[in-house]
């Protein structure tokens, strides 16, 4: 038996240098653990308004290069996500967000869509709810019951919740649509830097 | 009981707490009823029978308890309200209740058709029972009380008993707006006080002095 005796840290990095070498791919799926709840954190405060647009600026910008990108890109994914067709201040919400990061003309035309898209949900859910309404108290008539003291309730209504489900099957997916254009768009503008 | 027109007073007679029950017997389209403060399924803590003893009450005085079209809530607390889910179920009958109990009624399990609030509440096609719904909170926040003006009724809740009043202690009590609220009340043309309890009592005040006199009392020995 020969040869110096090794110390521990000799050891380890012995240890260490035959563990095998981690791709970039790996890296990156690493950092995106790591930075990809931070980007989806700031996005939930940002969404529950306990961070003002103004303050968004200095949170990103905690995170530079790489990581920066994760934490921006999880950031707008959670923006996209909240848009959603029955949650108006969500989604007005989300386009600030998404505005405070990007502003381009491709931005621009896809948010126009999609204000059309609520708006022409919006009108047709109040004509509905307001046939609804009437139909409803029609019945309520009939069976005898009526006045002033009386507001029908028509979240309770089996017939008021057909035409919703009915109403949101149909814009449902028009808005997915414009959502996967928005990811795609937002995801292209952040991995361009 | 029938006590004036189409309304019976089924009257709490078990030891256990439950409310006193009330019907307009069909009033409504193809002879349906209207229930006010159907009271507790089963009592909680000695489980007496309440929903099944109105049934049976109802059946002796010839009203189908099948045949409930709706059923009108003072208020949210369980021991007037719990059987209204069992027979919105199995009757269809619609429930009412104010707006501000509804968050309440709901947590418990409960499904609001109608929100009531103070106007007029008609009952009935041709010749409608027609009703003035008071908002009368105090006893709970979104309480109501029912009056039929024709007949001087009063459907009281848990606003006023015989020499006592609701108490104020329970989540959304008010002694202010109790106090408003019977104040208000007295004013009314008064022959019959339908109160939600039996307490030491029928739970049924009746003749215009009676009710005068028991609304000098409360306002004089128990008003705050």
């Amino acid at each position: 038996m020969s040869g110096k005796i090794k110390s521990t840290l000799e050891l380890a990095m012995e240890k260490a240098a035959k563990l095998p070498r981690l791709t970039k791919e790996e890296i990156r799926q690493q950092q995106e653990k790591e930075y990809g709840p931070r980007g989806r954190a700031i996005a939930g405060r940002f969404l529950a308004g306990d961070l003002a647009e103004e303050e968004l600026e200095t949170e990103l910008s905690r995170y530079q290069d790489e990581q920066g990108e994760i934490v921006r890109s999880a950031f707008l994914a959670s923006m996209c996500q909240a848009v959603e067709i029955e949650d108006s201040e969500a989604t007005a919400r989300a386009r600030e967000g998404i505005g405070a990061l990007v502003r381009d003309d491709q931005l621009e035309e896809t948010f126009g869509r999609l204000s059309g898209i609520l708006r022409d949900y919006q009108e047709l859910w109040q004509r509905e709810f307001a046939s609804t309404e009437e139909a409803e108290a029609v019945a309520l008539r009939e069976l005898g019951v009526s006045g002033s003291a009386i507001r029908i309730n028509l979240e309770q209504s089996e017939g008021w919740r057909a035409r919703r489900s009915a109403l949101l099957e149909e814009f449902r997916p028009k808005l997915d649509g414009i959502k996967g254009e928005l990811s795609d768009h937002l995801r292209r503008v952040i991995s361009s830097g | 009981m029938r006590l004036v027109g189409d309304l019976f007073a089924y009257v709490w007679s078990g030891r256990d707490n439950n409310c006193n029950r009330y019907v307009l017997a069909g009033v409504l389209k193809g002879d349906r009823h209207v229930v006010i403060d159907p009271g507790h399924v089963t009592t909680p803590a000695l489980r007496e029978e309440g929903l099944q003893g109105l049934r049976d009450e109802m059946e002796s005085d010839g009203i189908d308890p099948d045949a409930i079209g709706l059923v009108l809530l003072t208020h949210c607390h369980p021991d007037h309200s719990e059987a209204a889910s069992v027979i919105r179920e199995e009757t269809g009958a619609l429930v009412a209740i104010h707006e501000v109990e509804a968050g309440i009624y709901s947590q418990l399990g409960g499904k609001v058709d109608l929100f009531l609030g103070e106007g007029n509440l008609d009952l009935g096609t041709e010749s409608p029972v027609q009703l003035t719904v008071f908002h009368s909170p105090g006893h709970s926040p979104g309480h109501t009380t029912l009056y039929w003006p024709r007949e001087r009724v009063l459907i009281a809740g848990d606003l006023i008993f015989y020499r006592s009043t609701g108490r104020v202690d329970l989540p959304g009590g008010n002694p202010e707006a109790l106090r408003d609220s019977i104040a208000r009340l007295s004013r009314l043309e008064i022959e019959y006080v339908l109160c939600g309890h039996p307490y030491g009592h029928s739970g049924i005040i009746e003749g215009g002095d009676e009710v005068r006199r028991n609304f000098e009392f409360l306002q004089t020995h128990l008003l705050f």
